[in-house]
């Protein structure tokens, strides 16, 4: 299903666009949480029991893998949380509102559980008017009042010198691309992919970069004033700052969307 | 296939810049002892850090997308291993991260693109040096330990340091599987909602680890025979979950090794060799066996593809090959003595080497491999004779499965019908260092050689071996008949820098500058953009010059010395002379002390027993310095090659005498100059541009050295200039020596008529073919019509037809007069000509003088020939002084009115500084050792030996020595042998033969006679009697006042056989 989106901003210039979001129907946003982000935050973090199965012939044993398939084990931060959500839901917001494809989920790094690897959190391709090319996305989720939110504000993690480091270091995404360039034979994606390649292997700076602000507040457009200011005056890959503003509080959109408790969820509760 | 991404000029740029840098950073690497400059901090490293990285990034995208275009079981495309070469260079070179597990991923990378860009000596030895992998850390989780131990493992199987690494592996997969019960659970448990993705994380790691094991396993044992389905199915479910849980880095490692893995497969001895048949298969088992102290578990990547190129084609007569030194040549060779084996178990097999330091070499190493198999590999001594017992001994029923020779020896077998008399299949003639065919004389008598054996043993298969024959299609069809494999193989063993280096700096304080030069592409120099700066600190107070007065001596001497610091150094000098002073020179700058081994000590009171306590070489031993050349005894040099090959020595100054005489690499070379003395007459030219590389190709031990240095000296812009143009030079195509002759026949204005001709030795060669020819007609009376089919038998010929056929025209018409002529030769003149080697003129010529020849038996034996009365050996030295084909040539010294005296002395066992102080004197000790051993070694015993047994085979009538008792017909028969061997007993000759030292071997030789009577197979008599004694008898055997024990000269000997 698809969502309608009312506009509270916009500005556009030269080397960045940001733009304000709304939903306003709680109901139809209940609908989609459930039909539409529970499926592919679920397709994200699913055992495929042959995959578990199949484990005993390397000569390790597959019960305790098994039985966490089965039952799912532990607790889960909420800031955690909040960051699967955003990037999952960023994702399909991306995809409907303006075509780009994430045909791959978020990049998982062990040593940083709470963060996604080399500061993005989604590659994917968008399209413009020379064809594919890679989008690298950094998202953010916050129900703080003040705008902007700490996580767009921060200097060392937040949303802006994310994507200033991004912007600044082109091979951030290389270890995305290598492994996507090892998968690619035969895949949906494999032309768009080999096409925003050669593009971003020609000029590094050919990839756009999106940023995401996942809001359960009052739409304002103090949240990406200064990110998009700070985007402007410089020269780089071009930024796309976005705002979606939910109408359900984020405690909500994770319960609604999160796995069910027979599938041992550790946020249904 | 190319790569689908746009490389354009600037990322171009960015890899070149960046090789630049590596070449740089590994040359540092390389000189890290002796580099000036500490490695610092500067913003200068810093970029050229950031450079590494841009390139590696370009470098790994481009490798991930060439492998991602065709599956993991497709054989690696070119442009795949290129650029997997080019990643590895430039990663290699790249600071290793300091976090731990960025550490390992990054040494996974390097390691699995040197695997895939076939830099596998490099990657094992680079490996070697990083030692353990996977240290534990008490902050490891679970995925971290499994991580550590994976990654460890599949690095030793990259590795393979022996068993020891294998065998890690296998304990250490089985130890993670006991652990897993107990820290598996609580890891998962503390991920909360990311579990999923750590358990995924860890079925990466658990089928990679079986897939590890397997590995493992199949290098060791060459089991499961399915083993490349058993990898796919873990390498897939390993990727598939990476792939599901997107831990995209690990998914990449996992692509990578997944590719290594089974590159590490196909080329393992058991699937490249094992469908071989029975035999291979007991040959592998031997090779890999845990007693072998340098077990071979895979296949260097030109072994395979010469494998892959039908090297063991069975329908080819003809296999030539081209693979650069140190790319494993020998082992090719031993497959195809095995496939000569499993096709007529009684095949002979012959290996021919073109010195007798090589005949020795070669027996050892095909006697190490083979024997255990059942194979005996003997070798033929190089003399052009062959004496009674050895002849007995080789001629025995199944004597030799392998024979070492060298082609002089050959020619002499074959030409005598010794060898078509032993009645088995010939089934394989090996060619070591063919490209030697077109250098010489000698050359061409190789090439007569195999131009005979074509002809007279149409079974016989050859393999010929070279590191530099530009056109082995044209020797491949040449021999092979178009049943011929020709393989071109372009392999680097080691990155190698081929420069130049010259004082650098002001007044006394001055360094070593080390320039590359530009060499042919196909050479693959290391490219330096920028001089590199060796610190000589240590060198120029001992030297104490200004830079302006340094000498090239003083330059050789003090870069020999600064590069001995990180292994030991070759110095080729322009001649004997020149060895000792820059030996000389060197010893001067090294500390005392600087070798302390008790294997030098031994050989330095060998070589002072033998050449006398004054001679130079043993006051440079104890230095670590030595020199080698022809003005050495035999035995001197073999102990000095052998201290050389184990790191005894620091410098060797040598001659190109060595170049040609051994197979063992060094750390650096030094070129004194790219010319060398050529002869009286002919002075310096410039070295052969393939000797230079054949010398240059040794540089860079394969376990030890990330870089081979070839350095030239130089003093004089001019000097720099001269080194420049010379390495520019490509190597020639390898032409025939017959080509050469008949050009300067007809260039010094000669009609090309070989009956005038015959008077140089080259052409009497060829004469001797065309007579041997005619000889063994089926025939006779149709020979000249087909003179143009025996011609067409060698490969001088064949390229004249093919090039300049006016030129072949005139030699084919030359040679159809010459065969006229021999129409109407007796055939008792030809039979001699095969027996004597010499021309169908000299035997004429001595023939009609009849007081040339000694038939009298009486003179013949050897009390009379080399007693104090040596009227008798004059009289044939006379005799032979005239004949053409033996060359006394006597531009050293005036010994040539002594000559029959000094083979006296020799025989009757004077020692080799006896001789030099009573006809080679000069105020000069050295010198005079020197000169005696070069005419006695290089001139005159090879000629006398020759000689006296060609006349002894025309004067003495078989009839008439077969009337005599046994024993005085050996003792007659082995007159020529004791002349080469320098004892005058039947028994001291099987002694030497066996190889045991001089000195004693007439005792030893009179203690085996009191011992064993039999004189039927003697010489294997003596083999097993020999091998048996204990050291009671070597003690009992050495001269009371000998520098040497008993002990000491059973061990030489054990040297020189090989057999330590």
């Amino acid at each position: 299903m698809t969502l309608t989106w009312r506009h509270h901003y916009r500005t556009n210039g030269t080397f960045c666009s940001t733009e304000g979001l709304a939903v306003d129907s709680a109901a139809s946003f209940r609908k989609y949480l459930t039909e539409t982000v529970r499926p592919e935050w679920e397709r994200w973090l699913t055992l495929d029991p042959t995959m578990i199965q199949s484990m005993d012939q390397s000569g390790f044993s597959s019960a305790f893998i098994e039985k966490l398939r089965q039952s799912g084990i532990g607790e889960s931060s909420d800031t955690a949380l909040k960051g699967d959500f955003g990037e999952v839901f960023a994702s399909l917001f991306l995809n409907s509102q303006y075509g780009m494809d994430f045909p791959w989920p978020a990049f998982w790094d062990r040593k940083t559980p709470e963060a996604s690897l080399s500061g993005s959190d989604l590659v994917g391709i968008a399209r413009d008017r020379e064809g594919a090319l890679f989008v690298v996305g950094q998202v953010k989720a916050s129900s703080e009042d003040r705008c902007p939110p700490t996580v767009v504000s921060n200097r060392r993690h937040g949303l802006v010198a994310q994507l200033h480091c991004l912007r600044r270091d082109s091979q951030a995404i290389n270890s995305h691309l290598k492994w996507l360039l090892t998968r690619a034979a035969g895949a949906a994606w494999e032309q768009d992919f080999l096409h925003a390649l050669q593009r971003v292997s020609t000029e590094p700076l050919d990839v756009m970069l999106v940023g995401v602000l996942v809001r359960d507040t009052t739409p304002s457009d103090l949240d990406l004033k200064r990110a998009h200011d700070s985007f402007a005056e410089n020269k780089g890959a071009r930024v796309f700052l976005f705002g979606c503003y939910l109408p359900l509080s984020l405690h909500e959109c994770i319960q609604l969307a999160g796995r069910s408790s027979d599938h041992g969820s550790p946020h249904a509760n | 296939m190319p790569t689908r991404l746009e490389i354009g000029d600037r990322a171009q740029q960015t890899l070149d810049e960046a090789e630049l840098v590596a070449n740089h950073r590994l040359v540092r690497h390389a000189l890290e002892v002796v580099r000036i400059r500490e490695e610092d901090e500067s913003a200068h490293y810093r970029a050229e850090e950031n450079l590494l990285r841009d390139a590696a990034e370009i470098a790994e995208m481009m490798c991930l997308d060439l492998l991602s275009q065709s599956s993991a079981t497709d054989e690696l495309s070119e442009e795949s291993r290129q650029a997997c070469e080019v990643a590895f260079r430039i990663l290699r070179w790249m600071n290793r991260p300091e976090d731990w597990e960025e550490q390992l991923k990054h040494t996974l990378r390097v390691a699995c693109f040197g695997l895939l860009g076939e830099r596998t000596a490099d990657t094992k030895r680079w490996l070697g040096e990083l030692g353990e992998f996977c240290l534990e850390s008490g902050d490891d989780s679970w995925a971290d330990r499994v991580f550590r131990h994976v990654a460890g493992s599949f690095l030793r199987d990259i590795r393979q340091q022996g068993w020891k690494d294998l065998d890690h592996v296998v304990e250490d997969i089985q130890s993670l599987r006991k652990a897993q019960a107990e820290y598996e659970e609580n890891y998962l448990k503390s991920f909360g909602d990311a579990a999923s993705r750590a358990a995924l994380e860890l079925v990466t790691f658990y089928h990679w680890a079986k897939a590890t094991e397997l590995v493992s396993q199949f290098l060791a044992q060459g089991t499961p025979s399915d083993i490349e389905a058993q990898l796919r199915f873990h390498f897939n479910r390993s990727h598939e979950a990476a792939s599901a849980g997107w831990i995209g880095e690990l998914g990449t490692l996992i692509f990578l090794t997944e590719r290594a893995a089974l590159v590490m497969i196909s080329r393992s001895v058991w699937r490249s060799v094992r469908p071989l048949g029975e035999r291979f298969v007991r040959f592998l088992e031997k090779v890999v066996a845990r007693d072998n102290l340098e077990p071979i578990f895979e296949l260097l990547p030109p072994q395979k593809r010469a494998l892959e190129m039908r090297l063991l084609d069975v329908a080819q007569r003809a296999v030539v090959i081209q693979m650069p030194t140190s790319s494993g040549k020998t082992l090719l060779a031993e497959f195809r003595i095995l496939q000569a084996k499993q096709a007529f178990a009684d095949a002979m097999v012959v290996y021919l080497v073109p010195t007798r330091a090589l005949v020795n070499q070669v027996t050892v190493s095909l006697r190490r491999e083979l024997a255990p198999l059942g194979f005996n590999v003997e070798q033929a001594a190089p003399a052009f004779d062959l004496d009674p017992s050895e002849e007995e001994y080789l001629f025995s029923p199944q004597a030799f499965d392998v024979l070492v020779t060298t082609p002089e020896k050959m020619d002499l077998l074959t030409r005598s019908g010794r060898l078509a008399e032993i009645n088995r299949p010939l089934g394989l003639v090996i060619v070591d260092e063919a490209h030697n065919i077109g250098a010489d004389a000698r050359g061409l008598r190789t090439e007569i050689l195999l131009a005979t054996i074509s002809g007279e043993f149409p079974d016989a298969r050859f393999l010929l071996l070279s590191p530099f024959v530009p056109n082995v299609d044209e020797l491949g069809r040449w021999l092979g008949d178009n049943r011929n494999v020709s393989l071109s193989i372009q392999w680097r063993p080691n990155d190698k820098l081929i420069g130049m280096c010259s004082p650098a700096g002001r007044r006394r304080n001055w360094d070593i500058r080390v320039e590359s030069l530009f060499t042919p592409s196909d050479m693959q120099n290391v490219d330096l953009s920028e001089p590199t700066i060796l610190a000589a600190s240590e060198v120029r107070s001992a030297i104490d010059k200004p830079v302006s007065r340094l000498s090239k001596g003083d330059i050789s001497a003090a870069t020999a010395a600064v590069l001995a610091r990180r292994g030991n150094v070759l110095v080729m000098t322009a001649g004997p002379s020149e060895s000792h002073r820059v030996a000389q020179d060197v010893s001067s700058l090294l500390p005392e002390g600087n070798s302390d081994s008790s294997d030098v000590d031994l050989v330095k009171r060998f070589v002072s027993s033998e050449l006398g306590d004054d001679f130079l070489l043993t006051s440079l031993l104890d230095r670590g310095v030595a020199f080698h050349h022809a003005g050495l005894s035999p035995e001197a040099r073999v102990l000095v090659e052998w201290l050389m090959e184990k790191g005894d020595l620091s410098v060797l100054a040598a001659t190109t005498t060595l170049a040609q005489g051994v197979n063992f690499p060094v750390a650096s070379v030094l070129l004194t100059s790219h010319t060398q003395h050529r002869g009286v007459g002919i002075g310096r030219q410039p070295m052969p541009i393939d000797q230079f590389w054949n010398i240059a190709g040794r540089s860079g031990r394969l376990d030890h050295d990330s870089l081979g240095l070839a350095l030239f000296a130089t003093k004089t812009s001019k000097d720099r200039a001269a080194v420049k143009d010379y390495v520019r030079q490509e190597i020639g195509a390898l032409a025939s020596y017959l080509e050469h002759m008949v050009d300067t026949a007809l260039e010094s204005g000669e009609q090309l008529d070989l009956h005038t001709l015959v008077r140089y030795p080259e052409w009497s060669t060829f004469t001797q073919f065309i007579a041997h020819a005619y000889r063994i007609a089926d025939r006779p009376h149709e020979f000249v019509a087909r003179t143009e089919a025996l011609l067409q038998a060698t490969l001088g010929y064949q390229r004249l037809q093919s090039s300049r056929p006016q030129i072949a025209r005139i030699l084919l018409d030359a040679t159809r007069d010459y065969a006229a002529r021999i129409q109407n030769m007796e055939s008792g003149v030809l039979a001699l000509v095969d027996r004597t080697g010499f021309s169908p003129s000299t035997i004429q010529t001595l023939l009609m003088d009849k007081q040339a020849l000694t038939t009298n038996l009486a003179e013949w034996s050897p009390s009379g020939l080399f007693g104090s009365d040596s009227r008798a050996i004059r009289d044939l030295v006379g005799v032979l002084l005239r004949v053409n084909e033996l060359t006394f040539s006597t531009d050293e010294g005036s010994y040539g009115g002594n000559i029959g005296r000094i083979i006296a002395s020799w025989v009757r066992g004077v020692s080799v500084s006896d001789i030099a102080r009573s006809y080679f004197s000069d105020e000069d000790a050295t010198k005079s050792v020197t000169n005696c051993c070069r005419q006695l070694f290089g001139t005159i015993l090879p000629n006398a030996t020759w000689g006296f047994g060609a006349l002894q085979a025309m004067g003495v009538e078989r009839d008439q020595l077969s009337r005599l008792p046994l024993a005085q017909q050996l003792e007659i028969r082995s007159v020529p042998a004791m002349l080469f061997y320098g004892v005058d007993t039947v028994d001291g000759v099987v002694m030497r033969n066996l190889n045991v030292p001089r000195m004693i071997a007439r005792r030893m030789g009179d203690r085996f006679g009191g011992d064993v009577t039999d004189v039927k197979g003697r010489m294997r008599l003596a083999k097993e009697w020999l091998y048996d004694q204990p050291e009671a008898t070597w003690h009992e055997v050495t001269p009371s006042n000998s520098q040497l024990s008993g002990g000491d000269y059973r061990r030489i000997w054990s040297l020189i056989s090989g057999i330590e």
